[in-house]
């Protein structure tokens, strides 16, 4: 149960992430998960990049190699029309899970 | 798409890894440069980006692991590591490839006869839509029947077909004897030809070698008589010389015109698998076979069939054409009046052996793969020990890359990967035996088939040139034996346990008991399989031996056989004379004439036998007889046991009388006197009912099949007008060799055309008979002989690590007092424990192997193979387990010779 539940949290908030901020790269997605959630969420930056790769793999995810003000380039990450619908039922399924949780919870 | 872009990024692979540690610096340095900006120094900034970052290397590596999901480029990896072990540890790598490639290349080899006999198409133009006719009938008459029709159905079918273009007719082999041009009698040489229909050359045959092939006005009665060559027999007889084109050959005082040589690779069309020496057109039919034209019978089924299947869309044309057949097939037979109605018509892919879809056929195949397979198990079970032995030696090498992070899925997989690559190495090797061993096995055949006289020295010709299917089949197999041996050993070390390995050799004594009872149980399956190789064979072998001194109830040393038909127009006359002539002489003690001489199968007549009480039993098919001159008896030594013979008078007017054999009398007649019982018999198979009376009754024999008796056997007098298919059988006396060539000078005197090749009835029909137990003996021999010392050197080397890894034991044993003797015996007696429970098993799989062989290997019109062997044969049972016991022990001893000689300092010192 847990990797795969911690993964797929993971991928919703980096989805979330980029369908609130067009296009970003890796360090910006961690700051602004970090701030968004008030301090609370804070991503293990072992796993961000793996997990990146892979929803570019499946599709989710496009991304590009920008130029960013005289230093070095840094590499930015978009949502993909998949990677919408893929947040779509992301949202939704978490929705449900927290529905089971609530209910489990105030079974008396 | 998903797949697309891993593809995309494997073939990129460098470009992506770099861009991933681009990346990854990049993060580094914007969490650095943010750290600054918070206040810290630039040292420390980079060390907290660092740390909360992790291992950029580890980082890197598990992004790239995302891609690994393909697992390609670790597989090279894998693959690279596994040669370079191989390269490393060369005697291992050269006994386990040479073990394997034995294994293997039997195999193959035998999957390649089985290619060229059932799987490959006929080597002629096109074969890919050929198909061979074969129908079925309501009777569940199998064999010949099944596939031969008559010349006037042929035509019919070829008018009425619509399904099938191309239908093509080849009859039997014939066998006659020609003289070449220019050349006298003296030179005569037998010859095999088939006669075919028009279209047989330029439907199946490129481009003629030499010459042409028949043109139509060539195939009408009237034409001059033309033949084509084959190209060996083009070779053999007039040494390629095209001038032999145009030249004739006088058969039966007939000249055919040779017009041409069939191409190099053209065999015929299968059905036996040899290749006719000749071909002709079918009108020619009658100057082949004198006194048997068959090609106005309709009754008289002489040819096969071949034929095309019109579109390109295989299956439903098949079935379609099928039906169709099937219809004709049902016409013809109603405009026949024929009782045994067709039900049904296939149309087989045309290979070269014919019955390839018989359930016969596809069960000795099943069996003889089982068989052979077991020779590949017992050299896989030799390499996983091996395996096992060389994994204990690696294990500080596991143990170290586990805790360097290397995750058990992975071990396993590189392990595999080694096995893999052991196993095509030896698949490789194992081709190159079977290449070797398939040349050894044609010559073999080909010398086989030579030495039947009966076949007249026809060429066999199977086509043993490796295609993709063997080289897949072999490929399947060297990645099958490679998991098979390689597994078990993969998953015991990959599981290694860490710490305890990575500690100095010492107390491994938990681990050995484990893995010592695999490999206990590894030899005592060898033990087992080679066990029952060998009985097996011994029983064979056996059956063989008993055959070879069974009494058929009748002389076959001294008779010998020559066909009368071979001679021009024969005439009753003739006859006569030659049997007069024959008689006169010293050297021979008997001449008779036989329609169906032992061994030449059943008469396929009906008989309606008044029983008792005048109830009639119909016997249908499969009956048993034989239609004989008077002197049969005499000649052939069969006593008759009552009653009388008949006489010649009775003989020339036809007389309804016979001769029946003791168990007729005993089945039908129970208690009765059999003398003057009637029964009525179909001889001309066209439904005209003879009356007989027994006259006598003569001892049993064993005609038709030498492991039985005649069940039901009847003799009938011969008519003059039947000695036109008959076979003259000669005793003699003294010597039968020079007899013999006395009485071929004599039959040359009488009739130079005759030009006999006298066989005895013992080198002919019989040893066709054992030849199915005489083959399937040796072949079993083979197997044993390959299996024996595959598991002698298995137990070996087993005892061999067993003896290194007790040193230690061994020196304290010793020192505390133990004697060189006993050291030597414990060894032993611990490894012949396992051999001993293997034997247990063995003795079961052979007592399994034997009651199988004896229910199974009883076909229908073949001896039994194991003839006259009990059950549980003594003599092969308990010989042969002593004698493998025996190699067991020395295999065992060889090396436990070995422990005897440690010195007990040496070994307490070593660590």
């Amino acid at each position: 149960m847990a990797r795969n539940d911690l993964q797929g949290t993971l991928d919703l908030l980096v989805l979330k992430t980029l369908a609130q901020i067009p296009a970003l790269h890796g360090y910006g997605i961690v700051l602004h998960i970090q701030r968004a959630s008030r301090d609370i969420l804070q991503v293990e930056e072992g796993s961000l990049y793996p997990a990146l790769h892979r929803m570019e793999l499946s599709g989710w995810l496009s991304s590009e190699w920008v130029a960013s003000e005289g230093k070095r380039r840094a590499r930015f990450y978009k949502l993909t029309v998949a990677g919408r619908k893929q947040l779509a039922a992301a949202e939704e399924s978490w929705e449900q899970l927290m529905v089971g949780v609530q209910a489990m919870r105030s079974f008396a | 798409m998903k797949i697309i872009r891993r593809v995309w990024a494997f073939v990129n692979r460098s470009r992506v890894e770099s861009e991933i540690e681009e990346e990854l610096q990049c993060h580094l340095e914007m969490r650095a440069s943010d750290n600054l900006d918070d206040g810290m120094s630039p040292a420390q900034a980079v060390r907290e980006a660092r740390l909360r970052f992790g291992n950029p290397a580890a980082m890197k590596e598990r992004v790239q692991a995302v891609d690994f999901a393909l697992g390609l480029e670790s597989l090279w990896a894998d693959l690279r590591y596994a040669l370079r072990g191989c390269l490393r540890n060369p005697g291992i790598t050269l006994v386990a490839v040479l073990t394997l490639a034995l294994g293997i290349g039997v195999n193959t080899t035998f999957f390649a006869a089985f290619d060229g006999i059932a799987l490959k198409p006929l080597p002629v133009k096109d074969a890919q839509g050929l198909v061979r006719f074969e129908q079925w009938f309501q009777s569940g008459t199998t064999g010949d029947p099944q596939f031969l029709v008559s010349w006037p159905e042929y035509l019919y079918y070829r008018t009425h077909t619509r399904a099938l273009s191309d239908l093509i007719a080849a009859s039997r082999l014939i066998s006659v004897v020609g003289i070449p041009e220019g050349a006298t009698t003296a030179s005569s040489i037998t010859l095999q030809g088939q006669v075919v229909s028009d279209n047989y050359f330029p439907s199946l045959a490129g481009n003629a070698a030499a010459g042409r092939y028949f043109l139509p006005e060539e195939s009408k009665p009237e034409s001059v008589p033309a033949m084509v060559l084959s190209y060996p027999f083009w070779q053999r007889q007039f040494q390629g010389d095209p001038t032999a084109i145009g030249k004739t050959l006088k058969v039966n005082g007939q000249a055919f015109t040779i017009i041409g040589v069939a191409p190099k690779e053209f065999i015929g069309s299968g059905a036996p698998p040899l290749v006719p020496d000749f071909w002709a057109p079918a009108a020619m039919q009658a100057y082949l076979e004198p006194g048997h034209a068959w090609l106005e019978q309709p009754k008289d089924a002489q040819v096969q069939l071949l034929g095309r299947l019109n579109s390109t869309r295989a299956d439903s044309t098949r079935s379609q054409a099928e039906a169709e057949m099937l219809l004709l097939a049902q016409q013809w037979g109603q405009s026949q009046q024929r009782t045994d109605k067709t039900i049904a018509v296939t149309l087989n892919r045309a290979t070269f052996f014919g019955e390839t879809n018989a359930l016969w056929f596809r069960g000795v195949v099943a069996m003889l793969m089982g068989v052979i397979g077991l020779i590949l198990l017992i050299a896989c079970a030799n390499l996983t020990n091996m395996l096992m032995a060389r994994g204990t030696m690696r294990r500080h090498e596991i143990a170290v890359r586990r805790a360097l992070g290397a995750t058990r899925k992975r071990l396993l997989r590189q392990l595999l990967t080694e096995s893999l690559v052991l196993g095509l190495l030896g698949g490789a090797c194992g081709l190159l035996v079977s290449y070797w061993a398939s040349h050894l096995l044609q010559v073999i055949l080909q010398q086989l088939v030579q030495s039947l006289a009966v076949l007249g020295g026809a060429a066999f010709s199977i086509n043993l040139a490796p295609d993709f299917r063997v080289f897949a089949y072999t490929l399947f197999l060297s990645l099958l034996t490679g998991v098979l041996f390689g597994m078990v050993p993969a998953l015991r070390f990959s599981k290694s346990d860490g710490t305890s390995a990575l500690k100095v050799e010492g107390a491994t004594a938990g681990q050995q008991t484990s893995r010592s009872r695999l490999r206990n149980l590894l030899v005592a399956g060898q033990f087992a399989a080679s066990l029952f190789l060998l009985i097996s064979a011994g029983l064979l072998l056996q059956g063989l031996r008993r055959s070879l001194s069974v009494d058929p109830g009748f002389e076959t040393k001294r008779v010998f056989f020559v066909g009368l038909n071979t001679g021009p127009q024969p005439s009753v006359e003739k006859q006569r004379q030659i049997m007069d002539e024959l008689r006169a002489m010293p050297e021979v003690a008997g001449v008779a004439a036989s329609i169906k001489p032992p061994g030449t199968g059943t008469f396929g007549r009906q008989a309606i036998i008044e029983g008792d009480k005048g109830a009639e039993v119909n016997v249908q098919g499969g009956l048993l007889g034989d239609i004989v001159s008077p002197d049969y008896f005499q000649t052939m030594q069969v006593p008759i046991v009552r009653g009388r013979i008949f006489t010649s008078q009775e003989a020339e007017r036809g007389a309804g009388v016979a001769v029946v054999s003791a168990s007729t009398a005993r089945q039908f007649w129970p208690g009765q006197d059999p003398l003057g019982k009637r029964f009525r018999l179909d001889l001309k198979a066209n439904n005209t009912w003879q009356e007989f009376e027994v006259v006598g009754v003569a001892r049993d024999a064993r005609n038709a099949n030498l492991t039985r008796i005649d069940p039901v056997f009847f003799y009938v007098p011969e008519p003059p007008d039947q000695f036109a298919g008959s076979t003259l059988l000669i005793r003699v006396k003294g010597d039968p060799a020079n007899s013999a060539r006395a009485v071929v000078d004599a039959l040359n005197t009488v009739d130079p055309k005759l030009q006999p090749n006298l066989v005895s009835l013992e080198d002919g029909h019989m040893r066709l008979q054992r030849l199915l137990s005489q083959m399937l003996g040796e072949f079993a021999g083979l197997l044993a002989c390959l299996a024996v010392p595959l598991a002698g050197v298995g137990i070996y080397g087993v005892v061999a690590y067993l003896v290194s890894q007790r040193t230690r034991e061994i020196g304290i044993r010793m020192a505390l007092g133990a004697t060189r003797g006993g050291v030597l015996r414990l060894i032993l007696r611990q490894s012949m424990r396992p051999v001993a429970i293997g034997a247990g098993i063995g003795f079961v799989l052979s007592i399994a192997a034997s009651s199988a062989l004896h229910a199974f290997l009883v076909l229908p019109g073949v001896p039994d193979v194991l003839f006259g062997v009990s059950f549980l044969d003594p003599e092969v049972f308990l010989g042969l387990s002593l004698f493998l016991a025996a190699v067991a022990l020395t295999a065992s001893y060889i090396p436990a010779r070995r422990a005897m000689r440690v010195d007990p300092m040496a070994a307490l010192r070593y660590e």
